[in-house]
């Protein structure tokens, strides 16, 4: 599916928060959402998925308008997978990863063997098999995060939408959960955008970006011309260097921070 | 965990099992083999004492049935009202229903209407206290535990006030120790054209619980991810919380307010069957059912004179609250 966002704006009050957005993601891509803290990235993810209205503008699967409360067809399509650090549930990780086949059951049906298996091979395409009888209050950030990312590809979607995803991981989880998302992407066509504080992280999975200023205003295009030194100085408020290094024959690319503009 | 197809069985055959046993118990003892020979005389045409099919069928059964449906009403009321405000303090004591639907009922004690329209103002009172704790503790589409929990204490005590007016002015000679008592919770009132009133309503709420029981599930997540998992999120809760009020209300003013069981119920099911609401409500339905038959089976046999309902689950509801309370750490 192709989703599409179109001269999307909001406002809390009279404050602007997100004015004429505007990207669409094909099957298969990923989107990397970037901007500072409090620019509107959460709330631009909450918009386009219909959970808070837009004031003005669009969001569309594959042209056709999601209505402005979206609907189970559209839960269908799209997975949601929120920031690990707001759950504080208590079922176990199969449970917990079950709900995930909630947008395809009936308001009085229970969830069949079928579905039990689905969740069973959603959890092992994340390779956390051995997770599902923990408790979800008891096991850690990064593995929450693995099993509501397991969670919303139970669900089958078209496209996955990720709310700071590595945010709250280490070093190695990091890694992970970025090549399951870009694997994805590459192996199943579903498609992604993913909110991130980290440049290198969108640089090196996603294939465009959509870069949130402070002024309101947005930079869309392919990733490689989004975070540029120009661009970042411009939405952070902090000079940096783009530096590229080879490494086992592939062209890696860091972004280090040099000093705040004042 | 026991076995699946010995649970399911087991669960609904017990509360029936413990009621029967319970049912030549009291001031009046039967042995259980006449028991069991009376309740089966209808069918099997065999002479009985006229004093002990008269306590049975006139006393003890329907007191047995009212028992069992309130006590599973309000244990599965408990449990969809701890799932949909995500909080496992959120029961029809905490949130006030319980007291609301109490001032409607004492309401309609005073005005001596019918049992129909006492039902009714205590259901229209409950989902008013209910809407006005929902009201308050909500915010920015937020609900807190601690908002839940102090603001249902406010509209609580609001309604007991109310409730202290309707016994100020009642007549001190004819409805005033009618609604005393009836307040503190009792069966002795059951009868079988009450009961044909009042049962349906909780056998409806109840029922409607259980076939969502997967769903609460999914409603307690936060907001955002109950909608994201495609949930008809007003739907599904308003459909749940009618339910639960509609079944707490017809169980208040069947046999008054009747505290704590709510609460104690759905964590007891929580303790042997772990957090999937699905087995929650069936076990929390079962073992609430089992509960009320034995406290009200105390209640009625261990003093000449019977002994209020709610003195005897908040001896062992109060504890267990405080003890709850603190395993949590605190509100959050």
């Amino acid at each position: 599916m192709v989703f599409s966002v179109v001269n999307g704006c909001f406002s809390f009050g009279d404050a602007d928060i997100l004015s004429n957005i505007c990207f669409s993601v094909e099957p298969g891509k990923v989107l990397a959402v970037l901007g500072a803290n409090g620019v509107g990235k959460t709330t631009l993810l909450r918009c386009m998925m219909g959970l808070l209205p837009w004031k003005e503008g669009v969001s569309a699967i594959d042209g056709v308008p999601i209505p402005k409360h979206a609907t189970c067809e559209t839960w269908k399509r799209i997975g949601y997978v929120p920031q690990a650090k707001d759950s504080f549930s208590s079922y176990t990780v199969k449970d917990m990863v079950l709900l995930g086949r909630s947008p395809h059951l009936g308001l009085f049906s229970l969830p069949s063997a079928q579905d039990r298996e689905l969740a069973r091979q959603a959890l092992r395409m994340i390779g956390i098999e051995h997770l599902a009888d923990k408790n979800c209050g008891r096991i850690s950030g990064g593995e929450l995060q693995m099993v509501l990312l397991a969670r919303a590809l139970c669900t089958e979607p078209e496209m996955l939408v990720l709310d700071e995803p590595e945010s709250n991981l280490d070093f190695k989880n990091q890694l992970l959960i970025l090549d399951a998302i870009r694997d994805l992407a590459d192996t199943k066509g579903i498609s992604a955008i993913i909110n991130t504080h980290y440049p290198v992280h969108a640089l090196k999975i996603a294939d465009k970006a959509l870069l949130l200023n402070q002024d309101r205003s947005s930079t869309y295009g392919p990733a490689t011309d989004v975070i540029s030194e120009c661009n970042m100085c411009r939405a952070f408020g902090v000079k940096v260097k783009i530096h590229e290094c080879d490494c086992e024959g592939k062209c890696y690319k860091s972004v280090i921070p040099l000093s705040v503009v004042s | 965990m026991l076995n699946r197809k010995f649970a399911v069985p087991l669960l609904a055959v017990l509360p029936f099992v413990v009621a029967l046993a319970c049912m030549g118990i009291g001031r009046y003892p039967i042995p259980f083999v006449t028991t069991v020979r009376a309740l089966l005389s209808p069918l099997t045409g065999v002479q009985v004492a006229a004093t002990d099919s008269a306590v049975l069928f006139s006393i003890r059964l329907p007191r047995l049935l009212l028992a069992l449906s309130v006590g599973m009403g309000l244990s599965v009321a408990g449990a969809a009202f701890q799932s949909v405000f995500s909080n496992p303090l959120a029961t029809p004591d905490t949130l006030g229903v319980a007291s609301g639907a109490s001032f409607g009922a004492a309401l309609g004690l005073i005005l001596k209407a019918n049992l129909l329209v006492v039902q009714g103002l205590a259901l229209a009172m409950g989902i008013l206290a209910l809407a006005i704790t929902y009201w308050i503790s909500r915010k920015n589409g937020k609900v807190s535990i601690i908002a839940v929990v102090l603001s249902g204490m406010v509209i609580s005590s609001l309604f007991q006030a109310l409730v202290s007016f309707i016994k100020v002015i009642a007549d001190p000679q004819d409805t005033l120790p009618s609604i005393t008592y009836w307040l503190m919770g009792s069966m002795a009132g059951a009868t079988y054209p009450g009961l044909a009133l009042g049962l349906p309503f909780i056998f409806i709420g109840s029922l409607m619980i259980f076939l969502l029981r997967w769903r609460l599930n999914v409603i307690a997540l936060s907001e955002d991810e109950a909608q994201a998992l495609g949930s008809r999120l007003k739907v599904v809760r308003i459909l749940i919380m009618g339910s639960a009020t509609l079944v707490t209300a017809s169980c208040v003013s069947m046999c008054g307010q009747v505290s704590w069981i709510g609460l104690l119920m759905p964590h007891v099911a929580r303790l042997v069957c772990g957090s999937d609401n699905a087995k929650i409500v069936p076990v929390s339905m079962s073992f609430g059912a089992v509960f009320m038959v034995l406290v009200d089976t105390i209640a009625r046999s261990v003093s000449a004179s019977e002994i209020p309902l709610s003195i005897l689950t908040a001896i062992i509801g109060a504890p267990l609250f405080v003890g709850l309370l603190r395993k949590m750490g605190g509100v959050r």
